[in-house]
């Protein structure tokens, strides 16, 4: 499939998966990711392989244009004005090249009815840039609209320490490669409580991906992370779930070991995870 | 055990038919005619065989050899059969260089094809 065919805008389709904040008991949405997927029953339904193609044909700048709009467009079909937040995968790329991208993003809004200050685009780093000075001035015209600034995949790839200082971040999202099995694992542990440092110290929130495990929730939660997104809370979808399972709330409002967590590891008295 | 296949070629047809003929075999198989698109999903999805041809795109350059080259970079575990209608004794001594298990003149039948995946030891699931 050519690829102008493929970001044709009636090729992709938009999913959402919550993100919820857990410290309240009534666990609510904090915002939603839009995710982009294929054509049904292509390679590129696939998401990796999509934005792999992107990225190898140089493409991130038409293929990010392409699935704000459609995102924008699902999000008014399907959800509720009420929702708080929008989240958007956005290339570094893109912030360096795209030189009316902040512009694009407020007119498309407005086209859709969606505030901007609603919107959190997450930066995405699978390539390094190479322009700090144009990324920088394209994330304070999207600051100026009320766009918060959040950094994905910490950790993973590029996605590394310069975009922190460079981006000024508001969020730092940890890829579930950190999060998964975090509860027996005290290296894991250890890098989830460096970032969550890295987060009080500069004033960023952590957000936590690819929750999976009651055990991880439990010790996410124990590290003082309280904004979860994963298959155990919600699978994306549109419109997806926008309530935590209440077998989930349940154990949240209960005793950590009735998930077979410990009880040092639920108190964050195990190694790895220090209480705020 | 091996049973999914990627066939690059930018001949529809001839793809088509490697395709059914390998399917009515048991493999299970994949069709790109762009290098992006099968480095793409290399990238994201195990294959046991990649079937590629040598010039892919319409530009006349070999850049079959480029498939055959991400493979090698990323250490993929996959047996390469190379296909092509142009062959040199230099495109040939690159493509077994970067990997490829056997280079079949094209055209090819399909049971010299089947051989050749059994000489690899390819064989449906």
């Amino acid at each position: 499939m050519k690829l102008d065919l493929l970001l044709n805008g009636e090729q992709l389709s938009t999913v959402f998966q919550p993100i919820f904040d857990i410290s309240s008991p009534a666990c609510e949405v904090w915002g939603l990711e839009a995710l982009t997927r294929g054509p049904a029953g292509t390679h590129f339904e696939r998401a990796s392989v999509l934005f792999d193609y992107v990225r190898l044909k140089h493409e991130e700048v038409a293929a990010d244009r392409c699935c704000i709009a459609a995102a924008f467009a699902v999000r008014r079909r399907l959800l509720p004005q009420s929702l708080p937040r929008l989240t958007l995968n956005v290339h570094a790329g893109t912030l360096e090249r795209d030189r009316t991208f902040p512009a694009y993003v407020e007119r498309t809004a407005s086209e859709y009815g969606i505030d901007t200050r609603d919107l959190v685009v997450e930066i995405i780093e699978q390539s390094t840039y190479f322009d700090s000075t144009h990324l920088i001035r394209a994330l304070d015209e999207l600051r100026s609209l009320g766009v918060r600034i959040s950094i994905d995949d910490l950790g993973l790839g590029h996605g590394n320490y310069r975009l922190i200082l460079d981006a000024h971040p508001d969020y730092l999202k940890l890829d579930r490669y950190f999060i998964h099995g975090c509860a027996d694992d005290r290296r894991r542990r250890a890098l989830i409580e460096s970032v969550q440092h890295i987060g009080v110290s500069l004033g960023c929130a952590v957000i936590a991906e690819g929750v999976e495990r009651m055990e991880d929730l439990f010790t996410l939660r124990a590290m003082n992370i309280s904004l979860i997104q994963g298959f155990l809370l919600a699978i994306p979808g549109a419109p997806p779930a926008l309530e935590v399972p209440e077998e989930v709330r349940s154990l949240l409002q209960g005793d950590p070991r009735s998930a077979g967590v410990s009880p040092a590891l639920a108190s964050g008295t195990m190694p790895g995870i220090k209480r705020a | 055990m091996c049973s999914r296949i990627l066939i690059i070629d930018d001949e529809l047809a001839l793809m088509t038919a490697l395709r059914d003929y390998l399917e009515q075999r048991g493999f299970i198989c994949e069709c790109v005619h762009e290098v992006a698109e099968a480095q793409a999903l290399l990238a994201n999805v195990q294959f046991d065989v990649v079937l590629t041809d040598i010039y892919i795109s319409p530009l006349q350059e070999a850049d079959g050899l480029r498939v055959l080259s991400f493979i090698r970079e990323r250490a993929l575990n996959v047996r390469l059969v190379v296909m092509t209608a142009h062959s040199t004794p230099e495109l040939k001594a690159e493509a077994l260089r970067l990997g490829a298990a056997v280079v079949l003149q094209k055209p090819t039948s399909l049971a010299v094809l089947a051989t050749a995946l059994t000489a690899i030891a390819v064989v449906p699931a």
